[in-house]
C-alpha cells in the first residue's frame, strides 16, 4: 500500500474528492468443481469481498470463499476448502445498467482434511483466478454479478472451475 | 522461494496494478463526477476552491481517472496541518515502542512473552515478516470489529488533521501496514492478509461515519434525541481521547492535555513459560499528553 500510495502521488493533480462510495463490500455463493486431480467432489460455496472501485471500468478486491466436500477416492466427507484471493475486475462500458466483465486475481486455495500423500491432514495450493462475467447494476448501491472463472493451480498445473453469483454494495451514496 | 515472492506481490496489487494501467487515460464518466462534485459540497474543505482543480481548460489527455489519487501526505494542501499529523505519528510510534520495550523488560510470566535466550528478537521479526503475509485465523470479532476500528483511528488521526478522505486512508494503511502489521505486531505473529485490506479500508469506512456523526452532534450542539446526556454519550464513545481531554481542560480552565490519541490493542495468540497456549484478545490503549 505504501508503494502504491507513494508512487501514486507522483502522478499528477487532484481532480475532485475520492469519497467512501469507491468502497465495494459484497457476497457470493456459487458452485466449485474440482479439477480430477484433486479427487474431490463438486460443491457449492460462499465468500465476501472487500473491495475498491478506482475507476468506473476498475475494481480491485479482496475475496474469500469456503466450502465444505468429500473425498472422491478415500469417501473422508469432513472437507473444508477455502480460497482467498486479490482480484482485480475489468468492466465494460461503466455507464450501462448491464455491464460485461473480465476478471483475473492471484490467490490460495488451503484444504483442509483431506489425506495428502506425506499423511498429513491440510494442503496448500496458489492459485491464478480468471474468468468472465456480467453485472446488473440495479441502482447506484447495489450490484448483481454473475461470472464463470477458471481457477489455476499452482501445483497441479490444471483448473478448477467456479461460477458464482455476487450481491454486491457500495457505500457512500453508491457510484455504479 | 517464488511462492513466497508471488505472495507478497499479490499484497501489493491492489495497489500496483491501477499503476500499470495509469498511462491510459480513461474517458471522462459525468456521473461520476457530478456524484464527487456533490457529495463533497458538505466536506468544508477547500479542494472545489482552488482553481487550477476545476480548470475546465485542462485537455482530455491530461485527466486522468488516477489522477484524483494525489497523495499531499507529505505536502500538505489546502489547509491540511502536516504538523499535527506528524505530532500524532511520533506519539503513535513513541508508546507502541516504549510500551513494547516495557513488556519485554518484565518477567516472563508477567509480560507473557516468551524470551528463549536462542530467540533473538529481530529475528523473531525478520522470519514472521519473511514467512506472510498469509490468511490468519483470527476470530472475527478482531479481524472485522477491532481491526477496522484501529484503522478508523488511525484515519480520524489524518482527517482531523485536516486532510481529505483519499489522504486519510492512504495514512491509516501505512500505519496499519508498516507501523502495526510489518512493526508491532510481527514480533509477535506473522503478517495477516485480511488485516492488510481490512484495517485501512473498514477504518475509512468507520472513520468517516465517526467523523461525521461527531460533527452532526457538535452542530446540534451537542443534542442526541433532543439530550445533552445522549450526546455527551454518543460523543464519548465516537471519540474517548478527545472527549476526555476537553473535560479534563474545561476543569481545569486551560489547556492541560495537549493531545492524545486512542489504539485498540490485540495481542496474538502466543506462549507462556510452560508452553501453555494463550489466546488473543483485545485491549483500549488510551494515551494522553499533558
Amino acid at each position: 500500500m505504501l508503494v502504491g500510495g507513494l508512487l501514486l502521488s507522483t502522478t499528477g493533480y487532484a481532480e475532485e474528492q475520492v469519497s467512501t462510495n469507491i468502497v465495494e463490500l459484497s457476497i457470493k455463493s456459487g458452485y466449485t468443481d474440482f479439477t480430477a486431480d484433486r479427487n474431490l467432489k463438486g460443491s457449492p460455496h460462499g465468500g465476501a469481498g472487500l473491495g475498491l472501485h478506482m475507476t468506473p471500468n476498475w475494481l480491485f478486491m479482496l475475496g474469500y470463499s469456503s466450502t465444505h466436500t468429500e473425498d472422491t477416492k478415500t469417501q473422508q466427507d469432513d472437507i473444508w476448502v477455502r480460497y482467498y484471493s486479490l482480484e482485480s475486475l475489468y468492466f465494460f462500458v461503466p455507464d450501462k445498467p448491464i455491464r460485461p466483465y473480465l476478471t483475473f486475481g492471484f490467490g490460495e486455495m488451503e484444504i483442509r482434511g483431506q489425506t495428502t500423500a506425506d499423511g498429513g491432514a491440510d494442503s496448500a495450493d496458489y492459485l491464478w483466478r480468471y474468468g468472465v462475467g456480467l453485472q446488473y447494476t440495479i441502482n447506484r448501491q447495489w450490484g448483481l454479478r454473475g461470472d464463470y472463472q477458471a481457477l489455476r493451480s499452482h501445483d497441479l498445473n490444471s483448473n478448477n472451475y467456479s461460477s458464482n453469483l455476487t450481491l454486491a454494495y457500495r457505500f457512500g451514496g453508491g457510484g455504479y | 522461494m517464488l511462492k513466497q515472492l508471488l505472495r507478497h506481490l499479490s499484497c501489493l496489487m491492489i495497489f500496483v496494478f491501477p499503476l500499470i494501467t495509469h498511462a491510459k487515460t480513461l474517458e471522462h464518466t459525468p456521473e461520476v463526477f457530478d456524484l464527487h462534485l456533490s457529495q463533497s459540497s458538505d466536506l468544508g474543505l477547500s479542494y472545489l476552491d482552488s482553481s487550477e482543480h476545476l480548470d475546465a481548460s485542462k485537455s482530455s489527455t491530461e485527466v486522468s481517472e488516477w489522477s484524483k489519487y494525489k497523495v499531499d501526505l507529505f505536502d500538505p494542501q489546502n489547509g491540511a496541518d502536516g504538523e499535527r499529523l506528524w505530532s500524532q505519528t511520533k506519539l503513535v510510534f513513541g508508546v507502541g515502542v516504549g510500551v513494547a520495550g516495557f513488556i519485554y523488560i518484565l518477567p516472563e510470566n508477567i509480560s507473557n512473552w516468551e524470551k528463549n535466550p536462542d530467540t533473538v528478537l529481530y529475528k523473531k521479526w525478520a522470519e514472521n515478516v519473511k514467512a506472510g503475509p498469509v490468511w490468519d485465523n483470527d476470530s472475527p470479532l478482531i479481524n472485522y470489529v477491532g481491526h477496522p476500528y484501529f484503522g478508523g483511528v488511525y484515519y480520524q488521526v489524518a482527517r482531523k488533521s485536516g486532510y481529505d478522505q483519499w489522504n486519510s486512508f492512504v495514512y491509516s494503511a501505512l500505519m496499519s501496514t508498516f507501523y502495526w502489521e510489518y512493526g508491532m505486531e510481527a514480533f509477535a505473529e506473522v503478517p495477516s492478509i485480511q488485516d492488510l485490506v481490512v484495517t485501512p479500508v473498514g477504518g475509512w469506512i468507520y472513520g468517516e461515519w465517526a467523523h461525521n456523526k461527531e460533527k452532526e452532534i457538535n452542530a446540534n450542539n451537542g443534542l442526541v434525541w433532543g439530550s445533552t446526556g445522549w450526546g455527551s454519550t454518543a460523543l464519548f464513545f465516537l471519540d474517548p481521547v478527545d472527549s476526555i481531554a476537553r473535560g479534563i481542560n474545561g476543569w481545569v480552565g486551560r489547556e492541560f492535555i495537549k493531545s492524545g490519541t486512542a489504539m485498540i490493542s490485540t495481542r496474538a495468540t502466543h506462549f507462556r513459560g510452560n508452553n501453555e497456549q494463550v489466546q488473543d484478545y483485545l485491549g483500549l490503549d488510551l494515551v494522553l499528553v499533558f
